[in-house]
């Protein structure tokens, strides 16, 4: 049900998801953070049960902290730490799966275009993409991803796919979700673009 | 010489009065005793060397007892010492980089293995039931992220440094005076980076070291091994050809001979004055 979204640009990746945290009728919340950040240069969407939601963000962004702290400080690129979060959703699938799909951006300098986007899902796939989406927005967003999408594009340009996308989900898919949070990384690292807010936050 | 244990050299888990682990230090002697090692960090790659001493006339050399491993892609070790022991080490260096790569889906980088090689060798030193290694490694390696080449050297106490050239085993200690003349640090060197010596010079020169190293009078016959890891190999760790090695040995006797002979003359020289 969780709407995760992501699109690559040259000089970072932009990563989108809604913000709704509920169950059954139901409605906890309506500013759910569901993009963890997992170092200092890479940011992770995940959609699924809030358990493993957030179960899963903390145990690889904890993990990915403890390589950089007994590693005296070296940074591990958005590829190995892909694949790290690929190895602990295969691990776990025969065993206690995690019911999560992600979407994992990150920015690295050495990488060409700078920034790189893997889409994976609980049964520990995991592919190098331009651009992606989790679960029913799939479904909506993919189409216009496809039709926009240019190598080369600028983080403007990748911010406005992503609004179409939004405004493309909040016409057609049956699910009101009209909370979203949207963060870019690129050399600057990990910031927050858009966060929308929830009544009862004042 | 060294000072006795008396007491406080049984066990590797004990200290003595004046804060030295014996073992460690035994250990470290059993390296001091074997083939020398040389390890060259040059502009375009790393040259590894040992000096394998044939222990008796029977063996049938070139094909036993080989001394420089690959452990993965893009990284070589060296080892000298004990061999078993070395294998060991061998083992658990390519253990940790096949774990690195399914892990993190990248080659390891060269800090990383010579510290996973160096914490297994330190866990060693800890343990009273354990003996410490007693072989010291050599680690060439190519980090792709970086696209920077380096060697590092542990030693039997765990400890690891990375290394312009490195030297272990017997003659260590003219080698390490002898590659202090190369041009292999970037901050001596007059011309920067540009400068230093490449591979292809690094094999004469370490081929050079062991030869003069080496008494023919006093020591066994010995085979060279050398690896390299380098902009000519696709920074893959391979073994240098066998004619690659030859010819350098022969420019290493020539030289060591016209030094020789220089060495004569000033000798004669000074006699006349």
């Amino acid at each position: 049900m969780d709407t995760v979204f992501g699109v690559s640009y040259k000089g970072g990746v932009v990563i989108a998801t809604d913000q709704v945290n509920a169950r059954s009728i139901l409605m906890y919340q309506q500013n759910l953070d569901k993009i963890a950040e997992l170092s200092s240069h890479s940011a992770m969407g995940v959609s699924g049960p809030n358990c493993d939601l957030v179960n899963f963000s903390e145990y690889i962004s904890k993990n990915l902290a403890l390589y950089e702290l007994s590693n005296d400080g070296m940074k591990l690129s958005t590829h190995a730490q892909a694949n790290f979060c690929r190895g602990e959703l295969a691990k776990a699938l025969r065993k206690g799966p995690f019911q999560v799909n992600v979407i994992l951006g990150g920015y690295d300098e050495n990488v060409p275009n700078g920034g790189s986007l893997y889409i994976m899902d609980y049964l520990g796939s995991c592919h190098k993409v331009n651009y992606g989406a989790q679960g029913y927005a799939s479904n909506f967003t993919l189409s216009i991803m496809d039709r926009d999408w240019e190598e080369g594009m600028n983080e403007e340009q990748a911010v406005k796919i992503v609004e179409h996308c939004i405004r493309e989900l909040n016409m057609r898919f049956l699910l009101n979700q009209s909370n979203f949070i949207i963060k870019v990384v690129d050399k600057d690292g990990v910031r927050t673009v858009k966060a929308d807010s929830d009544p009862s936050d004042n | 010489m060294a000072s006795s244990g008396s007491g406080y050299d049984l066990s590797s888990s004990t200290f003595s009065p004046d804060g030295r682990i014996f073992q460690v230090e035994y250990a470290a002697k059993a390296v001091e005793n074997a083939g020398t090692a040389l390890g060259l960090r040059c502009r375009d790659g790393v040259v590894l060397a040992v000096e394998k001493p044939l222990q008796n006339k029977m063996l049938v050399a070139a094909t036993t007892g080989r001394r420089i491993h690959t452990v993965d892609e893009h990284s070589g070790v060296a080892i000298t010492g004990f061999i078993s022991d070395g294998r060991q080490i061998v083992n658990r260096a390519r253990d940790e980089a096949i774990n690195y790569d399914e892990t993190y889906g990248t080659k390891i980088p060269p800090k990383t293995l010579a510290n996973r090689i160096s914490a297994y060798i330190h866990y060693f030193t800890l343990h009273g039931a354990l003996r410490p290694f007693g072989a010291s490694t050599l680690i060439a390696s190519y980090d792709p992220a970086t696209q920077q080449h380096s060697l590092h050297m542990v030693e039997p106490s765990g400890v690891t440094y990375e290394y312009f050239g490195a030297a272990a085993g017997r003659g260590r200690q003219p080698a390490r005076t002898e590659m202090e003349k190369l041009a292999i640090n970037p901050k001596q060197a007059d011309g920067g980076e540009a400068s230093m010596i490449d591979v292809a010079e690094g094999v004469k020169q370490l081929a050079k070291i062991i030869h003069s190293l080496h008494d023919s009078a006093k020591d066994k016959p010995f085979e060279l091994e050398m690896s390299w890891l380098c902009e000519g190999t696709g920074w893959k760790h391979k073994g240098v050809p066998k004619d690659v090695i030859a010819s350098a040995v022969e420019w290493a006797k020539k030289e060591i001979e016209e030094a020789e002979e220089e060495s004569d003359e000033e000798d004669d020289e000074g006699m006349e004055e």
